[in-house]
């Protein structure tokens, strides 16, 4: 079996779980009195009515990209970093910190880099921290992760209440950011900023290291086999604490965007699924970084049309939801089908082989 | 301060209802990530119940039903489709928020006020509820945090004093002696989790028709997650060789008054003039952790040699411990 028509067979069967997906939650609209086929058409021209509408899609797909990535790379580590949510905060609440007291006093494209930076290095602190935790102590990621989510959430709602709060101290948030501070829009007419453009390099960069690299080659053996990787001088601890930080960065980074680039300041419950949407994505792409750009893009769509359906029809925006958790769920089906599909292959072929000696 | 203790025991009946599911589907190697779909499905299944049929203990059933339902999903698709546990929970998460969302609509519309059920009334306990102190707070609570009292030791009865226990327990220690013993570990497995589905359910309908007695979208907002982390820091704790349930439930307890404390602060807040934090979950108040230090290693190996019967085997097991995990 060539790889092409493996690859041709992975393609096909998750693109017909999303299909499967897509059309299950919408067979629930009868439900509501709606005619789920003029909704499907509308979710669709709602999605590409105009320029700025399509813009939006990849305003929406980068933050996911950077979870997704931020999930992915902790996966094929075989590790658990369902943390992306917190390190997103913790990268929001650094880069407006670092913005709100260097705007105007500094550069503007020097007070972006250094948010940029200070983003990053904040999610990745929290994520070489629960590295740490793992490595050190034999902690279990997966629960170390998820819970320091909620620690930064607190953390964050307390900054906002006190040293972050904005001056009329009306909401919980912080005063927007000079616009001088903010991403620069690449395509006209369109909310499609700087951070978009980052967001792929970044995948693309991801896919190199993962697999390009010395560094991705070790942290994929210790993903496939720490022993091994161990008998084979590779530390698994220092990869574990590699790993995590590289993730907790790509988080952190996606905080960063949101905040200079599309949101312009730090609000309480600021994108508040982009964690667990980043877990879906990473596995719809089947933790490829190639794979990932593509969910993302379509979780986007799927983000922005059903927002749109929901303000245009009385569909409730909670087709969101549905939606995507079918399809996440199709999709996983999908592998199972796939890995039963080739076995009973390979049997044949035993068999075949057997008959003729 | 004794309304506060008699609280923090009605606030932690979801918790220990939880993870007294989830011990036993992890006992049996499952870990039950869908916990949080389980409650919220199981909250709004309460609701939905209750509130048609103006009879809470037809909600309660709803909810078990609701509960098993998401179980089954989860349980068929990691189980026997063998998709990984921690990916297929977030999914089915995200889904049950759609759902309840969803049908919740499609069932009462946009009503202009929350529609509301009225909560479990609490039963005092004749004679015993008369005690000073102690009567306040362990003999006025509802029928639902009596039966958790009951629980517990029934479970830890199930799990290690009875045959069925025995091979629950094996389950996640052995699945291949297990399978040898001609005993189908799918099965096992599935049952385990459908048990934690029914006691999810019965703790999601807790927050809805047994505690505020309305349904709203934010209802379990973590608290499915609480139970999970509940069970898996007594992992630690099972390094003492001691860890059961007792140990558990008194920091659960713990994690009630924080909880509590925490409300309370947000009433305040409210009644001040501030908004409302998105999170409403119980996790950021303090907790005690265990900090692995020297005297803790030193318990640590104790405990394994204790279990091994010699020094050197404790040494060779915990390296296989460390490298397994």
């Amino acid at each position: 079996m060539t790889q092409k028509t493996r690859a041709a067979e992975a393609f096909l069967s998750t693109f017909l779980a999303i299909a499967a997906g897509l059309v299950l939650s919408f067979a629930f609209l009868p439900f509501m009195g709606i005619n789920p086929l003029s909704s499907f058409g509308l979710l669709f021209s709602s999605m590409f009515s105009d320029r700025y509408t399509i813009g939006t899609i990849f305003v929406k797909a980068a933050p996911l990209i950077l979870t997704a990535l931020s999930f992915a790379i902790a996966y094929r580590a075989s590790l658990f970093n369902i943390g992306a949510q917190g390190q997103f905060y913790m990268g929001a609440i650094c880069a407006v910190a670092v913005t709100l007291g260097l705007q105007n006093r500094i550069p503007a494209f020097l007070v972006i880099f250094l948010a940029g930076l200070a983003g990053s290095l904040g999610g990745g602190a929290v994520g070489a921290l629960i590295g740490f935790l793992k490595a050190k102590y034999h902690a279990n990621e997966f629960l170390v992760s998820m819970m320091s989510t909620y620690v930064i959430a607190e953390l964050m709602d307390y900054l906002l209440r006190t040293f972050l709060r904005e001056k009329a101290k009306d909401y919980l948030q912080t005063d927007s950011i000079d616009p001088s501070t903010w991403l620069p829009v690449i395509v006209g007419k369109t909310s499609v900023h700087l951070g978009v453009a980052f967001a792929v390099a970044a995948a693309l960069l991801v896919w190199v290291l993962l697999f390009k690299t010395q560094v991705g080659f070790r942290i994929r053996a210790v993903g496939l086999n720490a022993e091994a990787a161990r008998m084979c001088g590779i530390r698994p601890e220092t990869q574990c604490i590699l790993t995590l930080f590289i993730s907790g960065f790509l988080a952190g980074f996606a905080g960063f965007i949101e905040v200079n680039g599309m949101q312009h300041m730090l609000i309480t419950g600021l994108d508040a699924d982009v964690g667990s949407y980043g877990i879906g994505i990473a596995i719809l792409g089947s933790a490829n970084p190639i794979g990932i750009l593509f969910a993302s893009v379509l979780f986007g769509a799927l983000k922005t049309g059903g927002t749109t359906l929901g303000q245009v029809s009385n569909v409730p925006a909670s087709i969101i939801d549905l939606m995507e958790g079918f399809v996440m769920i199709f999709v996983l089906i999908s592998y199972f089908v796939r890995h039963k599909i080739s076995l009973s292959r390979t049997k044949r072929l035993l068999g075949k082989a057997v008959k003729h000696g | 301060m004794v309304k506060l203790l008699a609280n923090a025991l009605f606030m932690s009946t979801p918790l220990i209802l939880g993870a007294c599911g989830e011990v036993v589907a992890e006992r049996t190697g499952m870990m039950v990530t869908a916990v949080e779909g389980i409650f919220l499905f199981g909250a709004w299944g309460g609701f939905v119940g209750a509130y048609l049929t103006k009879s809470l203990s037809v909600g309660f059933l709803a909810a078990i039903a609701c509960g098993v339902l998401v179980a089954l999903l989860y349980a068929v698709t990691t189980i026997h489709m063998q998709q990984n546990q921690v990916v297929m929970g977030t999914a089915v998460n995200i889904l049950m928020t759609g759902i309840c969302e969803f049908f919740y609509r499609v069932i009462f519309g946009t009503p202009l006020e929350p529609l509301t059920v009225k909560p479990l009334p609490v039963l005092s306990v004749p004679l015993l509820s008369g005690i000073p102190v102690l009567g306040t707070i362990l003999f006025r609570q509802n029928l639902i945090t009596y039966l958790t009292w009951v629980l517990v030791p029934a479970v830890l009865f199930l799990l290690y004093r009875t045959s069925l226990g025995l091979t629950l327990r094996s389950t996640g220690e052995n699945p291949e002696a297990v399978d040898v013993a001609g005993i189908s570990v799918s099965r096992v497995r599935l049952l385990a989790v459908l048990f934690a589905g029914i006691l999810g359910g019965i703790a999601g309908a807790y927050y809805s028709i047994g505690d505020i007695g309305m349904y709203t979208t934010s209802i379990i907002s973590g608290r499915g997650w609480i139970c999970l982390r509940d069970l898996l820091s007594r992992q630690l704790e099972s390094a003492f060789g001691a860890g059961r349930r007792g140990r558990v439930r008194h920091v659960r307890r713990n994690r009630g008054l924080c909880q509590i404390a925490r409300l309370r602060v947000l009433s305040k807040r409210a009644v001040h003039g501030a908004s409302l934090p998105a999170y409403d979950s119980a996790d950021g108040c303090p907790e005690k952790v265990q900090r692995p230090g020297k005297a803790w290693n030193r318990v640590r190996q104790g405990a394994l040699i204790a279990r091994t019967g010699n020094r050197k085997h404790a040494v060779e097991w915990e390296k296989r411990g460390k490298s397994n995990e």
